[in-house]
């Protein structure tokens, strides 16, 4: 069964001082099975993000429905973990304190709240790091943070907005071998939205490209890669071959948005 | 000098004080040059004796004393009021849009000018004094209070309502502590603001204070001693700034990493 179901889920903004409404999302259906990786991958505007947020419940449908475990989502809930692109860690709590923020929210004794926090921090590699403020921390260091975070609430699903979208490139390389040794250890089911192409193919078991102006899905193609996933695998022909694809597809999503 | 260039603590220290230096030269040179009629400016050296003389034997402790108290009272009475009020009205909307008008005019009402009435309605004891600050700070502090808790920034709720945080908890486990620092930023801000309310409320109908002693040496034409008490003032608004700063600082390490 599936984990989670999109049913015909659109949105369209409202008309604003006489202009024409927006639609942002076209009705989109997607399923999504139990401990899957798939990637929503799209050119900016395309809604990829729009869609994540109202799996998350931070956005409201226009039409349609999502269902986790077959109850309908409405408003925002510890069952889906979101991690944002903007750093998103409370400056006035220390790493564990951010890790254990909702473990709190759950009624978890205190004691109990650390253990959880210190073992998630030590699992994204930040065990020496526990006591440090936000401000303390590089960008990558930050996004780790909000990974175990969102992790540490034991959500059904983690959906990820473009977590390492301002991180330069080597950290965003480490970033996507520890999110997908995190996956492939804990088994999870996991949407994550990006617009790199390498990184859609590397971490995920499926990618999902949407075309922009107005979002729809364009394509669903299967990642037939073996896992563990070493970072080598990058430059392997079958890499390269759904590379290659995957560059023809998006461009052809922004050619035929543009025109 | 290069622009936004930073100076070292002891530069800085330096020049703070090399302008107490300079303000009171130029002070010296107008009134011992006898540039300044002793009339109306008494020299550092009178002002200092008259300063010693209204400590050692017209008990001035006491009015310092009095005038504090009355500050910090309705300065504590004011902030009781407006921080939950202004934690409303900054986390919930509708509170706001229903407060916010009243409050934005109440604000531009002089509490100086509320003295003759207060005094009508309060007579001339403790009670108008510590509602000439009541008045003068509270307005101020819920609007400032308000916007310190709306200005947060729209992610960090987000991402509190995904990991399972409820309306009241975002209110308390996110605005709240995101907010802490501006807040007490705001009530050193606005402490300041009291103390010139107090000697306004002091001039009028007091028999002690600071703001009384300066009434009384005006009709003695003591400048001398107006100007102490005048340096009183300042000397207690610095010390009560670095006091502020120095518990903001141990309170919210977090905000200035």
């Amino acid at each position: 069964m599936s984990k989670l179901v999109i049913q015909n889920v659109g949105k369209l903004f409202p008309a604003q001082h006489g202009s024409e409404p927006t639609r942002a999302l076209m009705p989109t259906s997607l399923d999504v099975a139990d401990n899957d990786f798939i990637t929503i991958l799209g050119p900016s505007g395309c809604g990829k993000s729009t869609l994540l947020r109202i799996i998350g419940g931070l956005e409201t449908a226009s039409e349609g429905k999502v269902l986790l475990d077959g109850v309908p989502v409405s408003g925002p809930g510890a069952d889906r973990g979101f991690v944002f692109q903007s750093y998103t860690l409370f400056p006035w709590l220390t790493v564990q304190q951010n890790i254990a923020f909702g473990l709190r929210e759950k009624g978890l004794a205190e004691a109990e709240r650390l253990k959880i926090a210190r073992d998630w921090a030590g699992r994204v590699g930040l065990a020496g790091f526990v006591d440090h403020f936000p401000k303390q921390l590089s960008g990558g260091m930050q996004q780790r943070t909000a990974i175990a975070r969102a992790l540490a609430n034991a959500p059904k699903i983690l959906l990820l907005d473009e977590p390492f979208g301002a991180l330069d490139n080597q950290t965003r390389a480490l970033m996507q071998e520890m999110l997908l040794g995190i996956w492939e250890r804990e088994q999870k089911t996991v949407l994550f939205v990006t617009h790199d192409i390498e990184e859609a193919i590397f971490v995920g078991s499926r990618v999902v490209v949407m075309s922009a102006r107005p979002g729809r899905i364009k394509a669903d193609i299967a990642v037939d890669l073996p896992h563990p996933r070493p970072y080598t695998i990058k430059t392997s022909s079958a890499f390269v071959a759904l590379k290659e694809r995957l560059v023809e597809e998006i461009r052809a999503a922004i050619v035929a948005a543009d025109h | 000098m290069k622009p936004l260039r930073p100076v070292s603590a002891p530069a800085r220290l330096g020049y703070g004080l090399a302008f107490f230096a300079l303000f009171v030269a130029f002070w010296s040179v107008a009134t011992f040059g006898g540039y300044v009629q002793r009339l109306f400016l008494a020299d550092p050296l009178t002002m200092v004796g008259e300063g010693w003389s209204l400590m050692t034997r017209y008990g001035f402790s006491f009015d310092i004393m009095m005038t504090i108290w009355r500050v910090v009272g309705g300065f504590v009475i004011a902030a009781i009021v407006a921080l939950p009020l202004g934690i409303l009205m900054g986390a919930y909307k509708p509170i706001e849009a229903f407060l916010e008008p009243f409050v934005s005019f109440a604000r531009y009402l002089p509490a100086s000018a509320f003295i003759p009435l207060l005094i009508l309605w309060a007579g001339i004891g403790e009670t108008q004094k510590l509602l000439v600050i009541f008045l003068g700070s509270v307005f101020q502090l819920i609007l400032m209070i308000a916007v310190a808790v709306g200005s947060i920034r729209r992610d960090l709720v987000d991402a509190a309502y995904t990991l399972g945080a409820g309306d009241r908890s975002v209110v308390r486990r996110v605005l709240l502590p995101n907010a802490a620092p501006q807040i007490a930023e705001i009530f050193r801000l606005v402490l300041g603001w009291a103390w010139t309310y107090v000697i306004v409320a002091e001039l009028i109908g007091s028999s002690s204070g600071i703001g009384h002693m300066i009434t009384d040496s005006q009709a003695l034409l003591n400048t001398g001693q107006i100007i102490f008490g005048i340096i009183v003032i300042g000397l207690i608004g610095l010390i009560s700034d670095f006091l502020f700063k120095a518990v903001n600082q141990r309170l919210f390490p977090w905000a200035k990493l």
